[in-house]
C-alpha cells in the first residue's frame, strides 16, 4: 500500500479522533489521555503531509464515487494542497503541543482538544476537496470549530467577539453558498475539474456566472478577511486563546480564505482580468488599511490580529499580479515569480505570526496583560519568550536573513516585473509600516523598564511552551536560507498548479 | 555542504564569515560569559581587519577578485538570486575601514563598556554589524549589498536600545527612519529588475555599465531618486538626519563613535558613490538637487550644532553637517569634487570617531554631557585634549590636518564646476561661500567644546566625581591612533588619493561635460590639490615660532600682574559668579533676526520629516478607527457594499 492511499486520513484521522474525545471525555480517566493522542494525531497528519511530498498522487475517488459522477466525494492531492497540508500540519503541530503548557489553567481542555482537532481536520479536508461543496461542507465545519474557540474562555468580551465572528461569518458562507449554487445551477456539476470545463465551454462572460464569481470572491474575501469584509478578524483572534490565535491567524485564514479563493480564481473560473483587478484591489486595500489600525493599537493580540489583515493583503496582491499577467498572456516567468512569492508568504506568515501569537500568550499569561504600556522590560524577565518574539517582529517587519524579508522582496520585485510599480512602492510602504509598529512592541513590551507590577514579576514561560515558540523561531531563521529545497519540493509544485489555470484540474474529467 | 563551506572561507569572503560567525559565538556566551565576549571582540575585529588588508593587497585594479555562488537558478524564473562578491578599489576602503573603525571601537569598550548589563550582546552586535559593512563593501550586485545595508540597520537599533534612560525613544525613531531607507533602497532594487535587461540582482561590477537616468525615463529618475534617499539617510543628510540627533543624547558612547559617525558615513557615501558613478549617470537636474542638499545640510545643520550644550548632541549636528561636503563634492560630478567628497567621508570617519570617543571619555571623567558643566579636564586628560584638539581642528578645516585638505577639493570641485559650466556662474560662486563659511562656524562651535570642556576652570557648585580622572589606556590609545591619522592624512593625502579614490572613479564621470581632470592632473597636485609640503613647513615655522616666543615672554618676567576689580568686588578663579559659562555668547544666536526663528523651528522639530509623518499618519490612523465602531450591522453593510461594488465591477467590464 502506498503512502497515497493514506491521504484521506488526512482529514478523517483528527475528525475521528475528535468524536472519539467526546467520548472519552465521559469515561473515568479518559480525560487524561486526550492531550497526548491529539499530539499524536496531529504529528500523524504532519509525518503524512510531510511524506506525500514528492509523491505523485492522481484524483481520488472516496467510498466508490467515480469519475464523472456528479456528486461525489474527490480528492485532489495536487502540489498546492500538499503544500498547504504541510503548513496546517506543522502551525496546528506547534499550537497544540504550546497548548499542553498553556491550557492548563482552563476547564474542559478535552473540549479544546475535540474542536482543535475538527478545526484542523476539517481544514486539511478543505485544502483537498475537489469538489466545490466538499470544500463548503469542511469550510463550514472549521468556521464552527473556531467559533467555538474564539469563545472559549467563555468571558463577556470573548462571547461577543465569537458572536460577531459567527454572524460575519454566516454572512460569507452563505455568499459562498449562492456562488457555488448558481455555478452548479449553470454547469451541472459540483466537482472543480468539471465546473472548469463547463465554464470553459460556455464562457465566464454572463451575467450568472459573474454573480457567481462576485459571490465567491465576496464569501472567501470575508474568510480571508481581506478589507472591507475584515471587520470580525481583530475581535476574534485576540479574544482566542493564544494557541487558537495562532492557529486562526496562522493557517485558517489562509486555508479557508487565500487558499479557497486562489483554487476557485485559478483552478474554477480561470485568471481573467476583472478578477485579476478585484484581487489585486483587496490585496492593496487590506495591505494598506490593515498596517495603518494595527500601528495605532496598544493591544498586543490586536496589533497582531490587524497584521493579519495586511499580510494577507501581500499575499492575495501577489496572486491577482500573478492573474492580471496570465489572463493577458504575458510573460509566464513573471507570473510564476508573483506566485512563488506570494506562496512562500503565505508559509512564511503561518510560522512567524503563530510564533508572535504563542509568544503574545505566553507574555499575556505571565505579565497578565495585553497592553503594550504595561508590560516592558520584558527582554531580561523572559529571555527565551523575548527571544523568539523578536525573531518574529522581525521577520514580520521583512529584515534580513528572516524568512519575511525574502518573500517581501519577491513580492515586492514581482510586482514591479508586472508592470506594477506603483503597488511595489505601496508594498514597500506597508513593509515599512509593519516596522515601525513592531518596532512599538520592541520598545514597549521587551525594552525599558516594567511599567506594572506585572512585568516586573513575571518569569519565564514553561518549557513547553519555550519549546514551541523555539522550533517556530528557528523556522523564522532557516526559512529564509532553506528558500531553495523549499521551492524545489513544496513551493514550485504548488506554483505549477496555479500557473496552469483552468486546466490544472482536468485529470478527473471522465 | 562542503561547497557551501569552501565558499564561505574562501579570502574575499573571510572577513564577513569570520565576523558574522564570531558575533554568532558572542551573542551565544554574551549572557554567561560578556568578559570572553570582550575578547573575542577584540581578536576577531583584528582578524577581520587583517583578512581585509590581505585582499587589498593581493587587490589588481585591472582585474578585480570576483566569487559568485548562484544561489537560487534551480527555480525557473526570472529571479536568479546570487552571491556575488567583487573587491573594487572603493569597496575595499570601505571594508578596511569598517574592520579598522571595528578593531578600535573594540579596544575603547573593553573598558567603557565594561560591567554594563549588555556587554556581551554589545559585543556580538559589533562583530555583526562589521559583517553586515563587509559585505555591502564587497557586494557585487544590489541583492547582496541590500542584505548588509540592512543587518546595520537592524544592529544599529539593537546597539541604541542598550543605552540609558530614555534610549528606545532615539532607537525607534533610528529605526524607523533606516528602516524608510531600506524600503527605498528595496523598491529601488525593484524597480531596476524592472527595467528591461534588469534583474534582481543588479550587478555593481565595473564591467557593466551605467546607465544614462534620461535614456531610462521615469523608472531610471525614480531608482536613482530612491537609492539617494537611502544612501542620504543612512548617511544623515538633510531632510533625513534626523535620528541622529536624537539618539545621540542616551546612546552608548561607543556605538556613537561606530556608526553614526564613522560607519554609517562610509556606507551612505559609498552607496551615493555607486549610486552616481556605477549604476547610472546623473542628469544635470540630479546634480543640482545633490548639490543644493549639501548645500543646505552644510549650514543648516552647523547652526543647529552651535546651539547645543548637550556635547553629544553638538558632535551629532556637525555629523549631519559634514556630510553636506561630501554629497556637495559628489554632487559636483567634478573629478576633483568627487575625490574630495570621498576623502572628506574617510576624513570624517576618521575624526568624528575620534571626537565621539573623546566624548565619552570626557563623560566617564565629569558624569555629565552637558558643556556648561564641564571644565578644567585638560590638565587631567592631556592625551585626549590632544586628541580633541586635532580631531577638533581637522574638522573645522584647519590646516595641516586632513580635514582641511579634503574641504579644500570640494572647494577646488565648486570652482571647477564653475569653469567648466560658464552658463551658471552663480551657482560654484554660492555654493564655495556656503561651504567656506559652515567651516567657519564649525570652528566657532569647537572653540566652545574645547574651552568648555579643558581649559576653563572647573564649575564649583556641582558634585565631583571622588576620583580625580586618569586617562586610560584602553580608552586613549584608539584616540591617539585616529589623532595621528588626522595628521598623516592631513601631511601626506597622496597615500589615499593616488593609489585608492582617483582610480575609483570613473573617468566618463562628468556628464556631457568635456573631462579636463585627468588622473595624473590631480596626483600631481596640477589641479589645485592643496601640496601640503611648503604650507606645512610655514605652518609649523609659525607655531615653533609662537613657542618660542612664549617661552622667551615668560623668561622676561618683567610684567606686574594685577587682579581686577569689579563693581566692588576681587573676582576669584575659585568664585563660580565669575565664571563666565562658554555657552553664553552662542545664546545671542537665538536672538538674531532670520537664524534665531531658524533654531526655533529646528529645535520645534519642524524639519524633522519623522515627527511630521508621525503626526499626519496618526489623524489618518485615528480616522480609521473612528470607523470601526464595533456595531455588528455595520460591518455587514460593509460586506454587502463590498459584494456590491465587486458585482458591479465585474458587470460593467465585461459590458464594455
Amino acid at each position: 500500500m502506498s503512502v497515497s492511499h493514506l491521504v484521506p486520513f488526512l482529514a478523517v484521522l483528527p475528525l475521528g479522533m475528535a468524536f472519539l474525545f467526546v467520548g472519552l471525555a465521559h469515561v473515568r480517566g479518559g480525560q487524561r489521555v486526550v492531550p497526548g493522542l491529539a499530539v499524536l494525531t496531529v504529528a500523524a497528519n504532519l509525518v503524512l503531509a510531510t511524506a506525500l511530498i514528492g509523491v505523485e498522487v492522481g484524483p481520488i475517488f472516496v467510498g466508490g464515487w467515480g469519475a464523472g459522477k456528479t456528486l461525489g466525494i474527490q480528492l485532489n492531492c495536487d502540489g498546492l494542497a500538499k503544500f498547504m497540508a504541510v503548513t496546517i500540519n506543522l502551525v496546528a503541530l506547534v499550537s497544540i503541543v504550546f497548548a499542553l503548557a498553556y491550557m492548563r489553567r482552563f476547564t474542559k481542555v478535552w473540549l479544546f482538544h475535540a474542536l482543535f482537532l475538527l478545526m484542523t481536520g476539517a481544514m486539511n479536508g478543505l485544502v483537498l476537496a475537489g469538489d466545490l461543496f466538499n470544500m463548503f461542507v469542511f469550510l463550514e465545519i472549521a468556521a464552527i470549530a473556531s467559533y467555538a474557540l474564539v469563545g472559549f474562555g467563555c468571558e463577556a468580551e470573548e462571547l461577543e467577539a465569537a458572536f460577531k465572528y459567527l454572524i460575519l461569518g454566516t454572512v460569507g458562507s452563505a455568499f459562498v453558498l449562492v456562488g457555488i449554487g448558481i455555478l452548479y445551477a449553470m454547469t451541472g456539476h459540483l466537482n472543480m475539474g468539471m465546473v472548469a470545463a463547463t465554464l470553459a465551454k460556455v464562457g465566464t462572460t454572463g451575467p450568472a456566472v459573474l454573480l457567481a464569481a462576485a459571490a465567491l470572491l465576496g464569501g472567501l474575501a470575508l474568510k480571508a478577511a481581506m478589507v472591507p469584509f475584515h471587520a470580525w478578524l481583530p475581535d476574534a483572534h485576540p479574544s482566542a486563546p493564544a494557541p487558537i490565535s495562532a492557529m486562526l491567524s496562522g493557517v485558517l485564514i489562509k486555508a479557508s480564505g487565500v487558499y479557497a479563493l486562489a483554487r476557485v480564481v485559478f483552478n474554477v473560473l480561470g485568471p481573467n482580468a476583472p478578477l485579476a483587478t478585484v484581487l489585486m484591489a483587496l490585496g492593496a486595500l487590506s495591505m494598506v488599511i490593515g498596517v495603518f489600525l494595527a500601528v495605532g493599537q496598544w493591544d498586543f493580540k490586536r496589533l497582531l490580529a490587524y497584521h493579519s489583515v495586511s499580510q494577507m493583503g501581500y499575499v492575495v496582491l501577489a496572486l491577482g499580479a500573478a492573474a492580471d499577467v496570465l489572463a493577458v498572456g504575458g510573460n509566464r516567468t513573471v507570473a510564476g515569480l508573483c506566485l512563488f512569492g506570494g506562496l512562500f508568504h503565505l508559509f512564511n506568515h503561518a510560522a512567524f505570526k503563530s510564533l508572535l501569537f504563542l509568544s503574545s500568550g505566553a507574555l499575556e499569561q505571565q505579565v497578565g496583560t495585553r497592553w503594550l504600556k504595561e508590560m516592558g522590560g520584558l527582554a531580561r524577565r523572559m529571555p527565551v519568550t523575548s527571544f523568539c518574539c523578536r525573531v518574529g517582529a522581525l521577520s514580520i517587519a521583512g529584515v534580513p536573513p528572516f524568512n519575511g524579508f525574502f518573500s517581501k522582496l519577491i513580492i515586492i520585485v514581482g510586482l514591479a516585473m508586472a508592470g506594477h510599480p506603483v503597488l511595489a512602492a505601496l508594498a514597500a510602504l506597508v513593509a515599512l509600516m509593519t516596522l515601525v509598529s513592531f518596532v512599538k512592541v520592541q520598545r514597549y513590551a521587551l525594552e525599558g523598564e516594567p511599567a506594572g507590577d506585572g512585568a516586573a514579576t513575571a518569569r519565564e514561560a514553561p518549557l513547553l511552551m519555550g519549546v514551541a515558540m523555539a522550533v517556530l523561531a528557528v523556522i523564522c531563521i532557516g526559512g529564509g536560507l532553506a528558500m531553495v529545497p523549499l521551492g524545489a519540493h513544496l513551493l514550485d509544485p504548488a506554483r505549477e498548479v496555479l500557473l496552469d489555470g483552468a486546466q490544472a484540474l482536468k485529470e478527473v474529467l471522465p | 555542504m562542503n561547497e557551501i563551506l569552501a565558499f564561505l572561507f574562501q579570502p574575499l569572503l573571510l572577513p564577513a564569515t569570520l565576523a558574522l560567525l564570531g558575533g554568532a559565538v558572542a551573542f551565544g556566551i554574551a549572557r554567561w560569559w560578556p568578559v570572553a565576549c570582550r575578547v573575542l571582540a577584540l581578536g576577531v575585529t583584528a582578524a577581520a581587519l587583517a583578512a581585509a588588508i590581505r585582499i587589498a593587497a593581493a587587490h589588481d585594479p585591472a582585474a578585480p577578485t570576483t566569487v559568485g555562488w548562484t544561489w537560487m537558478e534551480g527555480l525557473a524564473f526570472h529571479l536568479s538570486l546570487e552571491v556575488e562578491l567583487q573587491a573594487t578599489t572603493l569597496g575595499l576602503l570601505v571594508a578596511v575601514g569598517a574592520a579598522a573603525f571595528a578593531l578600535l571601537i573594540a579596544v575603547y569598550s573593553f573598558v567603557s563598556q565594561a560591567g554594563s548589563r549588555w556587554e556581551g550582546r554589545f559585543h556580538a552586535y559589533l562583530l555583526w554589524t562589521l559583517g553586515g559593512a563587509v559585505v555591502v563593501g564587497l557586494a557585487a550586485n544590489l541583492f547582496v549589498l541590500l542584505v548588509g545595508w540592512e543587518i546595520v540597520t537592524v544592529m544599529l537599533f539593537l546597539l541604541l536600545n542598550q543605552g540609558r534612560g530614555d534610549a528606545q525613544a532615539g532607537a525607534a525613531k533610528a529605526f524607523g527612519m533606516l528602516g524608510f531607507a531600506d524600503a527605498c533602497l528595496l523598491l529601488a532594487v525593484a524597480l531596476l529588475a524592472a527595467l528591461p535587461g534588469g534583474s534582481a540582482n543588479w550587478s555593481l561590477a565595473l564591467a557593466r555599465a551605467p546607465i544614462d537616468v534620461e535614456a531610462a525615463g521615469a523608472a531610471g529618475y525614480a531608482a536613482y531618486a530612491l537609492i539617494l534617499v537611502a544612501a542620504l539617510a543612512k548617511a544623515g543628510a538633510i531632510p533625513v538626519h534626523t535620528w541622529i540627533p536624537s539618539a545621540a543624547r542616551a546612546a552608548p558612547t561607543a556605538v556613537m563613535a561606530y556608526l553614526p559617525a564613522a560607519l554609517d558615513k562610509l556606507l551612505g557615501i559609498y552607496l551615493l558613490a555607486l549610486v552616481t558613478l556605477r549604476i547610472f549617470t546623473p542628469s544635470w537636474t540630479l546634480q543640482v538637487v545633490m548639490m543644493a542638499i549639501g548645500a543646505v545640510t552644510i549650514l543648516a545643520a552647523v547652526v543647529m550644532a552651535m546651539m547645543q550644550h548637550n556635547l553629544k548632541r553638538l558632535l551629532s549636528f556637525h555629523a549631519v553637517s559634514q556630510v553636506g561636503y561630501m554629497v556637495l563634492g559628489i554632487g559636483t560630478g567634478t573629478l576633483i569634487g568627487v575625490v574630495g567628497g570621498l576623502f572628506h567621508m574617510v576624513n570624517h570617519a576618521i575624526y568624528k570617531c575620534n571626537l565621539f570617543l573623546m566624548s565619552g571619555t570626557v563623560h566617564r571623567a565629569t558624569g555629565t554631557d552637558d558643556v556648561a558643566e564641564m571644565g578644567g579636564l585638560a590638565r587631567a586628560l592631556p592625551v585626549t585634549f590632544v586628541c580633541g584638539l586635532v580631531s577638533a581642528a581637522a574638522i573645522s578645516g584647519v590646516p595641516p590636518f586632513n580635514g582641511f585638505v579634503s574641504k579644500w577639493l570640494v572647494y577646488q570641485g565648486t570652482l571647477e564646476l564653475g569653469r567648466m559650466d560658464p552658463s551658471h556662474p552663480g551657482l560654484a560662486i554660492a555654493l564655495l561661500v556656503v561651504a567656506v563659511f559652515g567651516s567657519a562656524l564649525t570652528l566657532a562651535s569647537f572653540v566652545k567644546v574645547l574651552y568648555a570642556a579643558f581649559l576653563s576652570p572647573a564649575p564649583k557648585d556641582r558634585p565631583r566625581p571622588a576620583a580625580r580622572p586618569r586617562e586610560n589606556f584602553f580608552l586613549a590609545a584608539p584616540m591617539v591612533v585616529l589623532a595621528v591619522a588626522c595628521v598623516v592624512l592631513g601631511l601626506f593625502p597622496n597615500v589615499l588619493l593616488g593609489p585608492v579614490l582617483v582610480p575609483s572613479v570613473p573617468a566618463a564621470v562628468v556628464v556631457g561635460e568635456p573631462l579636463v581632470a585627468t588622473t595624473e592632473a590631480v596626483t600631481t597636485g596640477a589641479l589645485g590639490i592643496w601640496s601640503a609640503g611648503p604650507a606645512t613647513v610655514l605652518i609649523l615655522v609659525g607655531v615653533l615660532g609662537g613657542l618660542a616666543f612664549l617661552w622667551v615672554s615668560s623668561r622676561a618676567r618683567s610684567v606686574r600682574v594685577v587682579r581686577p576689580f569689579l563693581a566692588g568686588e576681587v573676582p576669584s578663579p575659585t568664585d563660580d559668579r565669575f565664571r563666565v559659562p562658554s555657552t553664553h555668547f552662542y545664546e545671542t544666536i537665538r536672538q538674531l533676526p532670520l537664524l534665531g526663528g531658524w533654531v526655533w523651528h529646528g529645535e520645534r522639530q519642524a524639519m524633522d520629516l519623522y515627527h511630521w509623518s508621525a503626526r499626519h499618519g496618526h489623524t489618518f490612523v485615528e480616522m480609521l478607527r473612528s470607523w470601526h465602531t464595533g456595531l455588528l450591522s455595520l460591518y455587514v453593510a460593509w460586506c454587502l457594499l463590498g459584494l456590491t461594488v465587486t458585482l458591479v465591477y465585474l458587470l460593467i467590464h465585461v459590458g464594455s
